[in-house]
């Protein structure tokens, strides 16, 4: 004589009290958006602010991939146009543009984003390395995330390197 | 890539510093507006067809002013289209050019004045003449 | 002459040979002694002729009686009586010479023939005067037999013209009868003819007045179409202002979408950098955020559809401006119409009422036609009669002209000067 149960109380029986907690692998944030035909994606912790890209007075004898100056927070920010600075065209200025507030360090640059995708987690495990033998973007970059579509995938920046030789190849000038 | 903390103006015109503010000199050259230190100009005169025009600023419309500024070597005459006024800029709103952007030389800073619409770069005269004696 | 009495020969050359008779016997007689022989010789010799016989001279003279002497005188005045006989007969025979020659050869002119004689002067005065007289008609008769033969000639043309153009008008009546039937069969045909006529411009009349109800129901369809075109055009103007209304709306909705988008972006970083504490916020924000993107997906599609009806609106107003147009144009059309339909109208009518006048005229016109053939005929008849008649005429005229010819042949005979 064995008990009948059905299989939705067999299924309750095992069900867990709460939501399980995210598996303790580790994850890293960033801030994702896109530019021309490119996603990137920053450390959150890099990005403190986005705004929207108003009117942005262009500076004489600048190197090009500094596309002017606005004031935030009266703070005149540097702009600074990633697909320029990378050799990948050049980023266009429209009524929905976004300009991202990076910071690494003492340093702070305003950089265009077409499109915000938003905070994204990734796992650590999932970032691969920048593919080997690529062009001078890959020095900038933490790794790849490979989507589960081609446009899925995701070009991790490092930001502070960025910064720092984006300042670099102004100075020298 | 400004460095942070270098947020204020650091005074060393004591005039400036007594009032806290500064006259500036608002002008115009093609869709561009900027700003310049009008104690800097002598006058503002018809345009001649030699006076200078620098390239970056971008190309006036018409240019049928010149901002007349005095300099060690004499009398610069820069064609501008049209001078929008001169008003008193408090030093708040004033900023350097940040260093790492090295821009032009006469590119001396910028006027976050809520006044204007954008950021406006503020040009140091003198310093445009000699631009064009390099050039 | 064949019946003449044998004595009558005799008798007449009895009278020419009188004389010889008388001169003969005288010789035989005058041996008888005898007293009176003288005088019955004598006697003798007158009886048998000699009328100069006379009693000799000496025997008178011997004769105391005297009856010789007067013997002698009636012998003398015997003679003469028979001389004066003799003579009258000589001219009486002189005269009926002329009579015969002028009866054999009837020429009147030649009567000259006179007398002496007392007693016959008359007789030949009037034989003259009888001459004279024929003479007088014979110049008449000749004249008018010459006239007579002209006239004649002149009737014989005439009449034999007059036949030729009574035959040249008969043939001219007979063309013209039947003319006049071919007259008559036109006329009927084109009573006929009129009579359709009148019924076409009849039906065409219906039609064209159906024709103008149509145009006027026409313009009046035109004209509710332009009032509902404009009311159309009002409505498309509203709505136009609610869809640039919807618009600015939509422009705020978006706007707020658009902060509301930056403030939860913001709102996520805040809520990273607070870290595990700062999670919660980071979820919200993060739904906000989509919520902010529907709305930003909403207000595109509505921004899509504004200009969808934008577009439509213009192009209904475009449409309504056309049809405006159109309409308009119609209803000019329309009234173009009507008036052209009038216009027809009219022309039918006159037409129709043409087509009547026609037929009636015509079959009038027939009738009289029938009338002037029915005359034609009787023209034709008395025509033919005419025809005949005047071959007659003819006939008659050439027989007057040979009988006037015969007449003067015969009165040539006859010589009057």
């Amino acid at each position: 004589m064995t008990p009948t149960t059905t299989p939705l109380q067999r299924a309750l029986r095992q069900a867990p009290d709460r939501t399980l907690a995210a598996q303790a692998r580790p994850e890293q944030e960033f801030f994702c958006f896109k530019v021309g035909e490119l996603r990137f994606g920053v450390p959150s912790e890099n990005v403190t602010e986005v705004l929207r890209a108003g009117l942005l007075t262009p500076l004489p004898r600048t190197p090009s991939f500094i596309m002017g100056v606005t004031g935030h927070r009266g703070q005149v920010l540097p702009v600074v146009d990633l697909l320029r600075f990378l050799s990948k065209g050049e980023a266009r200025i429209g009524p929905r543009t976004r300009i991202f507030v990076g910071v690494s360090g003492s340093y702070v640059s305003g950089v265009v984003a077409d499109t915000v995708l938003g905070l994204r987690r990734v796992p650590v495990s999932e970032i691969l390395p920048p593919p080997l033998g690529g062009d001078a973007a890959a020095e900038h970059l933490l790794g790849v995330v490979h989507g589960g579509t081609p446009h899925d995938g995701l070009n991790l920046l490092n930001f502070s390197k960025l910064l720092q030789t984006a300042r670099q190849r102004a100075v020298v000038r | 890539m400004s460095r942070e903390g270098t947020v204020n103006g650091v005074a060393d015109d004591r005039s400036a510093e007594e009032l806290g503010e500064v006259d500036i000199l608002f002008f115009q050259i093609g869709d561009s507006e900027y700003g310049t230190d009008a104690s800097q100009v002598l006058r503002i005169d018809r345009a001649l067809p030699d006076d200078l025009t620098v390239r970056e600023l971008g190309l006036p419309h018409r240019g049928l002013r010149a901002i007349v500024f005095d300099t060690p070597e004499g009398e610069g005459h820069l064609k501008v289209d049209a001078v929008n006024g001169v008003r008193s800029v408090a030093l708040a709103v004033l900023r350097r050019m940040p260093a790492a952007v090295a821009a032009a030389s006469y590119a001396v800073g910028i006027c976050l004045d809520e006044v204007s619409r954008k950021p406006v770069l503020l040009i140091d005269l003198a310093e445009t003449l000699k631009t064009q004696g390099r050039h | 002459m064949s019946l003449e009495s044998p004595n009558d020969k005799p008798a007449a050359k009895s009278r020419g040979a009188k004389k010889s008779p008388g001169a003969k016997a005288g010789a035989p007689e005058a041996n008888a002694v005898d007293p009176l022989k003288p005088f019955t010789d004598t006697l003798m010799s007158v009886l048998s002729g000699n009328l100069n016989a006379r009693v000799p001279h000496d025997r008178v003279q011997a004769d105391p009686t005297g009856f010789g002497h007067l013997l002698n005188q009636v012998l003398e005045q015997f003679s003469s009586a028979e001389h004066r006989k003799q003579v009258a007969a000589q001219e009486i025979d002189q005269a009926l010479d002329s009579l015969i020659i002028l009866v054999r050869e009837g020429d009147l002119s030649r009567w000259n023939t006179s007398t002496e004689d007392p007693q016959l002067g008359p007789l030949l005065e009037g034989f003259g005067k009888v001459i004279e007289t024929l003479r007088i008609f014979v110049r008449e008769i000749n004249e008018a037999a010459l006239r007579l033969s002209s006239s004649a000639n002149q009737v014989l043309a005439a009449s034999t013209q007059h036949e030729t153009s009574s035959t040249e008008q008969a043939a001219a009546i007979h063309e013209t009868t039947a003319t006049m039937e071919e007259l008559k069969h036109a006329s009927a045909q084109i009573a006929e003819n009129a009579g359709s006529v009148a019924r076409v411009a009849e039906e065409t009349l219906g039609a064209a007045r159906a024709g103008r109800g149509a145009i006027g129901e026409f313009i009046q369809a035109m004209q509710q179409i332009r009032s509902d075109g404009v009311a159309v055009a009002d409505s498309i103007s509203k709505l136009s202002k609610r869809v640039e209304r919807i618009g600015t709306v939509v422009e705020v909705i978006d706007e707020i979408a658009d902060r509301s988008d930056l403030l939860a972006l913001n709102a996520a970083l805040e809520g990273s950098r607070a870290g595990e504490a700062g999670k919660g916020f980071s979820i919200v924000a993060a739904e906000m955020r989509r919520l902010a993107e529907n709305v930003l997906e909403s207000t595109k599609e509505i921004k899509n559809l504004i200009t969808e009806i934008r577009e439509a609106t213009a192009a209904a107003a475009g449409a309504a401006d056309a049809s405006k147009h159109a309409t308009e144009s119609g209803e000019k059309l329309g009234a173009v119409a009507a008036q052209a339909v009038e216009g027809i109208l009219a022309g039918v009518q006159e037409t129709s009422d043409a087509a009547r006048v026609i037929n009636l005229a015509t079959q009038q016109q027939r009738t009289a036609t029938e009338q002037v053939v029915a005359s034609m005929a009787e023209i034709e008849d008395v025509t033919r009669q005419t025809t005949q008649a005047s071959k007659q005429a003819t006939g008659a005229a050439a027989e007057l002209t040979q009988l006037a010819g015969r007449l003067a042949e015969l009165i040539k005979r006859f010589k009057a000067d």
